[in-house]
């Protein structure tokens, strides 16, 4: 798990969904997209917020690919603080929860079997 | 010369037993001849599966002769107002009716398949659902969708097919692919990650349904597709049908079961039933309002 430092610029960058993907928030290559998105503007300190507005269907794999890979690089009060979820329907809103849920999960295992992978190879080292 | 008679098709596990018979006996045939002299009716997840099994023999058979006169003109007509039959190189053009249009996909869109849940399936003429409810369904029916191009590694793609009864008020969409099948596919995962690979059908198919549980290891997070849809079609009075290599689970009046199934099937068919009335519905309660994150 790496975290990375936001050094705050005070600057808030609004990204418009139905603009910058479309109404359909759908498939992996778009989550990736607007992943990258918030990537770019949250390592320069910019608050984001991510505007729903006119979105209209959700699918896992766009979250999975768009919000998910954010909680390995920062952690849940940065994400908190920095980027903000508005006009997001219900649909997507519950999609987007167990997503959030679920991405939190893997990457605490994931810390969790590096421990244990850490450990396996520390103690092999004597041998 | 080999004689695939097709008899009449429902969507009962009794149907999908003998689709997957024929498939499993006539798929890699050469020379053959396809008879519907015993096909009174046939249901969207037969049209589906002879859609996969036409194009199979298409690609690979050195003579195929559908015997389309053999049809039952009811039937004709029907697969002719699907667009069944001119996509198979069969004479007559399609129009709108209670069938659900036919539809093969050899790659994934999205878009595309959206529109034709959208305009055909859930018809403003046929139901009256509130649009959020429409794009709702319609998110759980793309999950699955994607899932079939995501997992299945189709040779031939996936392949559709619904009806609307309006009777009962009901909507059933099939999908199929003709691809490795889900526990063919978890399994993959598990000797890719040197896990044990003694895990039955059932328990495969069962762990692909679970929350966060992906046959893709990836370095995101995923997995979350085919428990959604469950979730959906458990709270909301749907039935759920999966048909994939030795195992067949049943999601139906708030129940699961995933039970072992023979014939094996090299694939996946899924089978999903809806009741079109708006109080039906739970749409997963208002939010939280919490943080996300």
């Amino acid at each position: 798990m790496r975290i990375v430092e936001i050094c705050s610029s005070e600057d808030c960058v609004i990204i418009r969904i139905k603009s910058e993907i479309s109404e359909r928030c759908i498939t992996v290559d778009d989550g990736e997209k607007l992943y990258h998105q918030i990537h770019l503007k949250l390592i320069k300190g910019d608050s984001v917020i991510l505007d729903f507005s006119g979105v209209r269907l959700f699918a896992s794999p766009f979250f999975n690919t768009a919000i998910g890979p954010l909680l390995k690089d920062y952690t849940n009060v940065q994400l908190n603080h920095f980027l903000k979820i508005e006009n997001l329907s219900l649909n997507g809103s519950h999609i987007l929860r167990r997503v959030i849920e679920n991405a939190q999960k893997y990457y605490s295992d994931s810390r969790y079997k590096n421990a244990v992978d850490k450990v396996i190879a520390e103690n092999s080292e004597g041998y | 010369m080999d004689i695939i008679r097709i008899p009449k098709i429902n969507d009962e596990p009794c149907d999908f037993q003998q689709l997957i018979s024929i498939w499993n006996h006539y798929h890699d045939k050469k020379d053959i001849e396809i008879n519907f002299s015993d096909c009174k009716f046939i249901r969207q997840n037969g049209v589906a599966f002879l859609g996969g099994l036409i194009t199979r023999l298409q690609k690979n058979a050195d003579h195929l002769s559908i015997r389309w006169e053999t049809l039952d003109q009811a039937v004709y007509a029907n697969l002719v107002q699907n667009g069944f039959v001119s996509a198979m190189g069969g004479d007559g053009e399609p129009w709108e009716g209670n069938s659900i249009p036919y539809r093969r996909d050899t790659e994934i869109k999205s878009d595309s398949f959206e529109q034709y849940l959208q305009d055909y399936w859930l018809k403003r003429e046929w139901i009256h659902i509130s649009p959020d409810l429409s794009d709702f369904i319609i998110s759980n029916v793309l999950e699955l969708y994607m899932n079939a191009f995501e997992h299945s590694g189709s040779p031939i793609g996936v392949f559709s097919c619904g009806q609307h009864y309006p009777s009962c008020n009901e909507l059933i969409l099939t999908i199929i692919d003709f691809g490795i099948g889900i526990p063919g596919s978890v399994r993959g995962y598990y000797v890719g990650e040197c896990h044990n690979n003694d895990v039955s059908d059932e328990r495969a198919l069962e762990m692909a349904f679970e929350s966060g549980f992906s046959s893709n290891p990836e370095s995101y997070p995923r997995g979350l597709g085919l428990n959604l849809l469950k979730e959906f079609v458990l709270k909301n009075n749907g039935t759920l049908d999966v048909y994939t290599n030795k195992a067949h689970a049943l999601i139906r009046n708030g129940c699961e079961s995933y039970e072992k199934w023979s014939p094996s099937f090299d694939g996946t068919a899924i089978n999903i039933r809806f009741v079109c009335n708006e109080k039906l519905y739970v749409l997963g309660g208002e939010d939280c309002g919490d943080m996300f994150f």
